[in-house]
């Protein structure tokens, strides 16, 4: 580390790898972050491919037919670095008129979001590398705009844009959305809007900087086909779209290819960012793996694949996974967080705060700085690694140009996943098992102080984190996926426009949220009442009310129906499980004509916002988040009873703003349009899908 | 997704010519995947058209018809291509649920035609011959697929039910509910998997239950009465229902007009299309009102005409094009832009008449001088530096995004999100301005004679807006800088956006019944109707009920309705100079000057 004088002002220059956090639960574990750093310290990565795996991302399980991991070993050992580089295979393509080496897209990361240096990095790295890099939304930093593989992003917030900008880069991206929080808005801090920051987003000094969740100007693919014809006249480049995998991608992107755009950036689950609500980053969109196959089964179905670019992105961490997302059916791969980990990123979510210990992502007034040089030279010797794996993998299948093998599914096999997955995928299934993996729930929920401390939405910065896909799930209801609303349809901010969680059961009692409070504390049922919640003691004293365990029918007639997990024993995860019989209860109330007459209520080990969005959509009038308050009781027991209310109030409050956010995000403005809407959720697994009479993602 | 055109008459028959000259003249909202039209046409011997798709290739018609007890056999109507043929029988009654099974039906009505397939519309229309056809009411939509395969024409709009046929621009975000609905309230078993398909469904149900339009939309839209039929998500709907008496039309759209519908009312005939230009595209002489967010029209077959939410419309006069103008009407967009782009690099100034929707206009472009008469469609005036615009009519939907050092007069209507992220100068609107006056304006001023729509200036960072008519709900939310006057009262519960006015006071007479405000106090807060005013009850209590709203912290608007201080006076006085200057219509600056506003400022909590 060197410590040197600039404007007055001391700082230190980063230019080593610091330990990592590691992304514990998530995607991004240690031996991933070491794998990056290997190859972008060394040129190459330790092994061009691994044998498919039991657990994790499709992409983890997916196999290559017709190699073997140990021969591409013994090929990469024996030729080595240069002798990779010799071999006559073409891994890059036509991109806007410039050829690139390698088919990765950096990732739309803005000047702002990252501090500057970073930016001026990887977009030197990808003129040296052959890549290309998306400025985002920051405006376009003076240094950046030197380099050539650029493309300019037109976003809801309009930061920095006029006619000249416009034209800067070598195509124009516009963003809908992205995988790490798909219909959500942006907001930068008016304390960061400040010096360059201000001047390059052309905004006054100070202004709180809101990016709004949608376009107001795109809220429908007509919308979004003008904008494209609009900014491609006006800049005569290719317009490309940005949008986070939402359950209709499929058809989304044959309405981006239609517009005259040039291409789709479809943006995973699990995609990083600079700062998320963590209930929207965990729950809402579906993984790329699912998307790429499907949309571009699509795109072929209806015509509209040729000369299209389809580019993936969203936890793609290695060249081995470039490969698979091509032979899906992918052209590029968009990378953001693996770039970051090549230039120091040490995972440990705290970008949206300002003090990045790796100098990636601090505010321009934090002391550390990452070096241009060594962040330059390490982004390259990474791109060039995902080269030389890129180059090995289409020459060991025997091809000449890597963009030929683009949508060759029948290379590739699967292993452990149901056969709807596979038909969903397109590729063949090698030996049948189950996307969903569980443990034993663990016995607290991990609730954050800001929820109850000061009623905020608890927000984090980067990591992968998609339960039951890369991080065992505890129930059914962890594989489902949440609604985003993408080009078709305008999200919703909840902080700024009206959702409406107003819950009247059948016997026309009001309620302000369809969540029910269990009767476990009486500051807790204080906490209720003031805000207007139910509770399950109330609902209880109805004369004909009951209380039945998942798997048994409650007698005709009884009008509010408890579905009770807890009625089987503390640790009753017998089958069926609690959604099961949530979705048994509410068909069977469908077809018997009586369901405007009953009330069905959901309780049991529930954490959070998304297990009640869940449980309603599927079918439950209201949900108990019992699982959650009972952490809170034994978290707040002792403390002073004002103390206890005012901590249940705050996490009542919250939970109605995380599922006011998951609501937005998909464009659902009232709990009526929620209530048993299951088109609202897809499932990752098929028996899941099966089970719970959800569709199967990308299905 | 999608353009959709309607028109009905109240005495005469209407050519199909004009609704396909509506649906061409909004070519850029469709592809050539589906198009499709449907009229008030009775069977003359009273018998029920059923009309269905029968893949050739793989069914024979006879066969799947065969259950149904007909007079006549089967007969082709028309060949769609890839062996996809449609058969039309005549039935003495309406066939039931469990006959029509899985049949793709095309229509079983007897009041009511509905043709569609694939292709642009003209193409459709070539299918089924409709040339020359009439009736006293058309509808017709082309399509954008986003939620279904384009390559199915039984995917393609209209979609009947019965009596009832709709065609729909949107995405509903509830149609997993509605499904449900249908799917055990009606029986109905086999969907196609488009979501417009349940509207013709509610409608039908609706109406066949004895609903009268107007409470049906209501139903539809506000969810009052029946559980599971709301609509939510963007839409715009207009729909014929055929009665005996002659052809019920309406149209409606979302609350938060996430969908343009444009309509007219012309010597007897009502018009309505997603784009004014489309509506002159029906009738030259038509003058098209913007409809508002849950607005509706309904004309019912006995000539009852119901309109809400319909903008008023104001004659200009307007001066001549000059000689040398460009007539616009001959030209495509691209064309007419490369023309303004050569006048205005070649003089400086430019000119074009007959504008009819043509799309992004002069964007881009700058400086100079540039005038412009007719319909001016979307997106145009975006990023636009240095230009001097005067717009002799409307301008659509998203004019002036971005624009910088720009002074731009319209002597009509704007459609919505104008003057979206404008940085700099002026926006004069002499007409009414729809949804999204100024969304996220960073600087200038806009200034409007007649009504804005909802969201007037949300997210708005700097700059100053004057609005003189009327304006809509949900004024200034996301506000963090600029300032807002608008001439006359505004009911505090427009501005912002507040938690549900029923938990406010539930919490507030907690606060009392715990013993943390007083009497007193909770009866002045419970009277309190802004942030402000519940914040200078509550003093420090506040902070607990804050958590409703959720972002006060980072600003949200305050208006007060008072007479001007002298600094606004001083800084009102100077944006009127400079309409006057601009527009060459003055206001008469003393006698506004009297007038009391409502002011609109962002704070923040501290």
């Amino acid at each position: 580390m060197n410590r040197t004088r600039e404007n007055k002002q001391r700082y230190i220059i980063l230019n080593t790898y610091k330990h990592p956090v590691g992304d514990r639960l998530g995607f991004w574990k240690h031996y991933r972050i070491a794998w990056i750093r290997h190859a972008a310290s060394e040129g190459i990565e330790p092994r061009a491919i691994s044998p498919p795996r039991k657990r994790g991302r499709i992409l983890d399980r997916l196999g290559f037919r017709d190699l073997r991991p140990s021969e591409l070993e013994d090929l990469q050992r024996k030729l080595g670095p240069n002798g990779i580089d010799r071999l006559d295979v073409d891994v890059g393509l036509e991109f806007a008129g410039i050829k690139l080496r390698v088919p990765v897209y950096l990732g739309d990361m803005s000047f702002g979001a990252l501090s500057g240096r970073p930016n001026i990095a990887l977009a030197r790295a990808a003129d040296i590398a052959g890549a290309v890099v998306g400025v985002g939304e920051g405006g376009l930093h003076p240094e950046v705009a030197k380099s050539r593989n650029i493309v300019i992003q037109w976003a809801s917030g309009r930061f920095g844009i006029d006619r000249y900008m416009i034209r800067r880069g070598i195509a124009v991206n516009i963003k809908i959305g992205q995988g790490a929080k798909p219909g959500i808005g942006g907001h930068l801090p008016g304390t960061k809007v400040v010096g360059d920051i201000a001047r390059l987003r052309k905004l006054p000094r100070g202004t709180e900087a809101l990016s709004p969740a949608p376009h107001h100007d795109i809220y429908s693919i007509e919308d979004l086909a003008q904008r494209v014809r609009m900014l491609r006249e006006l800049t005569g480049k290719p317009v490309l779209v940005k949008t986070a995998a939402s359950h209709q991608v499929g058809f989304v992107a044959v309405g981006i290819a239609r517009s005259s755009a040039l291409g789709a950036i479809i943006d995973g689950a699990g995609a990083g960012t600079g700062a998320a609500p963590r209930i929207v980053r965990d729950h809402i969109g579906i993984p790329v793996d699912y998307a790429i196959p499907v949309a571009d089964k699509l795109l072929r179905h209806n015509g509209a694949r040729r000369g299209f670019l389809l580019i993936g992105g969203g936890m793609i961490s290695s060249g081995e996974d470039i490969a698979k997302l091509i032979l899906l059916g992918a052209n590029m791969a968009n990378i953001g967080t693996a770039a970051l980990i090549a230039m120091g990123c040490i995972m440990c979510h705290l970008c949206y705060t300002g003090k990045c210990p790796t100098g990636l992502t601090n505010s321009l007034t934090h002391p550390l700085r990452v070096d241009i040089e060594w962040a330059t030279r390490r982004v390259v010797n990474w791109l060039r690694a995902l080269e030389r794996t890129l180059k090995l993998i289409t020459y060991a299948l025997g091809e000449d140009k890597l963009q030929k093998l683009v949508g060759r599914r029948d290379l590739l096999e699967l292993h452990n996943v149901d056969e709807c997955v596979a038909e969903a995928i397109g590729v063949e299934l090698a030996d049948p098992g189950q996307v969903a993996w569980y443990r034993d729930p663990l016995d607290e929920v991990n609730v954050e102080e800001v929820v109850y401390e000061r009623a905020k939405t608890p927000i984090i910065g980067m990591g992968g984190y998609v339960p039951g896909y890369t991080t065992p799930a505890e129930r059914p209801i962890d594989l489902l996926r949440i609604e985003a609303a993408q080009v078709t349809r305008p999200s919703i901010d909840p902080y700024r426009e009206e959702i409406s969680l107003e819950t009247r059961i059948f016997n026309g009692e009001v309620y302000e949220a369809p969540i029910t409070v269990p009767c476990i504390d009486e500051a807790l049922v204080e906490a209720a009442e003031a805000l207007g919640y139910p509770l399950e003691c109330s609902l209880m004293e109805h004369p004909l009310a009951i209380s039945v365990p998942p798997g048994l029918y409650p007698p005709p007639g009884y009008r509010i129906v408890i579905i009770d997990e807890e009625l089987r024993g503390k640790h009753g995860r017998a089958k069926p499980w609690l959604e099961e019989w949530v979705v048994r209860l509410d068909d069977e109330y469908w077809r018997n004509c009586v369901r405007d007459t009953v009330t069905l209520v959901a309780a049991g080990q529930l954490r959070d916002g998304a297990d009640v969005y869940k449980l309603v959509a599927l079918g439950a009038d209201l949900a108990s988040p019992r699982k959650l308050f009972n952490t809170l009781h034994r978290k707040l027991s002792g403390q002073p009873y004002e103390l206890r209310r005012e901590a249940y109030e705050n996490t009542l409050i919250e939970l109605a703003w995380e599922l006011k956010l998951l609501m937005g995000a998909g464009g659902v403005t009232s709990y009526q349009s929620l209530q048993g809407n299951r088109w609202l959720l897809r499932s990752l697994d098929g028996l899941v899908a099966k089970s719970l009479e959800v569709p199967l993602a990308g299905a | 997704m999608c353009g959709i055109a309607g028109a009905i008459s109240l005495d005469e028959m209407l050519g199909f010519q004009r609704v396909l000259a509506a649906l061409r003249a909004m070519e850029e909202r469709g592809t050539e995947h589906g198009a499709g039209y449907a009229a008030y046409s009775p069977e003359p011997n009273g018998y029920v058209r059923l009309r269905v798709f029968i893949d050739e290739h793989l069914e024979n018609p006879e066969e799947e018809l065969s259950h149904l007890v007909t007079e006549e056999q089967p007969r082709r109507i028309a060949v769609l291509g890839h062996g996809i043929s449609v058969y039309e029988v005549l039935l003495r009654d309406y066939p039931s649920r469990q006959q029509l099974g899985k049949l793709r039906v095309l229509q079983s009505s007897r009041f009511l035609e509905v043709w569609k397939s694939i292709g642009r519309p003209h193409e459709v229309a070539e299918s089924y011959n409709l040339w020359g056809k009439v009736s006293p009411a058309w509808i017709g939509h082309t399509r954008y697929p986003t939620n279904s395969p384009g390559f199915r024409p039984w995917l393609a709009h209209p979609f009947s039910c019965g009596e009832t046929v709709i065609i729909h621009n949107g995405d509903l975000s509830s149609y997993g509910s509605n499904k449900r609905l249908v799917e055990y309230l009606l029986g109905v078993r086999s969907f196609t998997g488009n979501d417009s398909e349940v509207i013709a469904y509610l409608i039908d149900m609706l109406m066949k239950d004895g609903y009268n339009a107007d409470d049906m939309i209501d139903m539809l839209v506000y969810g009052r009465g029946l559980r599971w039929a709301r609509l939510d998500g963007p839409y715009a709907v207009v729909f014929l229902h055929g009665e005996p008496q002659g052809p019920l039309l309406g149209a409606f759209i979302d609350r938060h007009h996430l969908r343009p519908l444009y309509v007219a009312i012309e010597n007897g005939v009502v018009y309505v299309a997603s784009e004014a230009a489309a509506i002159k595209a029906m009738e030259p002489g038509a003058r098209p009102q913007l409809l508002r967010g849950d607005g509706r029209v309904i004309v019912y077959p006995d000539g009852e005409i119901i309109a809400k939410g319909l903008v008023a419309y104001k004659v200009y006069d307007y001066p001549k094009p000059p000689r040398w103008a460009i007539d616009a009407s001959g030209l495509t967009r691209s064309e007419l832009n490369a023309e303004l782009a050569k006048m205005l690099s070649e003089r400086g100034y430019a000119a074009a008449y007959n504008l009819l929707g043509h799309r992004y206009v002069a964007s881009g472009l700058g400086p100079g001088k540039l005038e412009l008469w007719g319909i001016v469609g979307n997106a145009s005036l975006n990023l636009v530096e240095g230009l001097e615009v005067r717009i002799y009519g409307s301008a659509q939907e998203d004019l002036a995004d971005c624009a910088e050092n720009s002074r731009i007069i319209v002597y009509g209507d704007v459609g919505d999100s104008a003057a979206q992220a404008m940085r700099s100068d002026e926006l004069h609107v002499l007409g009414n301005a729809g949804n999204r006056l100024g969304v996220q304006l960073k600087g200038g001023i806009i200034v409007v004679h007649g009504d804005a729509g909802d969201y007037l200036g949300e997210f708005m960072a700097g700059g100053r807006i004057l609005v003189l008519g009327k304006v809509g709900k949900y004024v200034a939310t996301g506000m963090v800088g600029g300032k807002i006057y608008v001439k006359g009262h505004i009911p505090l519960s427009s501005v912002g956006k507040a938690p549900p006015r029923r938990q406010i006071e539930r919490y507030i007479k907690a606060l009392a019944s715990r013993g943390e405000i007083g009497q007193k106090e909770m009866y002045s807060a419970l009277r309190a109707r802004s942030v402000s005013e519940l914040k200078s009850v509550l003093g420090d209590r506040f902070r607990v009920l804050e958590r409703l709203w959720g972002v006060l912290h980072i600003g949200y608007p305050h208006a007060e309705y008072r007479y001007l201080r002298d600094d606004e006076i001083e800084e009102l006085k100077q944006i009127i100079d400079r309409h006057n200057a601009a527009t060459g219509t003055p206001l008469d600056i003393e006698e506004l000057l009297t007038h009391r506003y409502t002011i609109i400022t962002p704070v923040k909590l501290a």
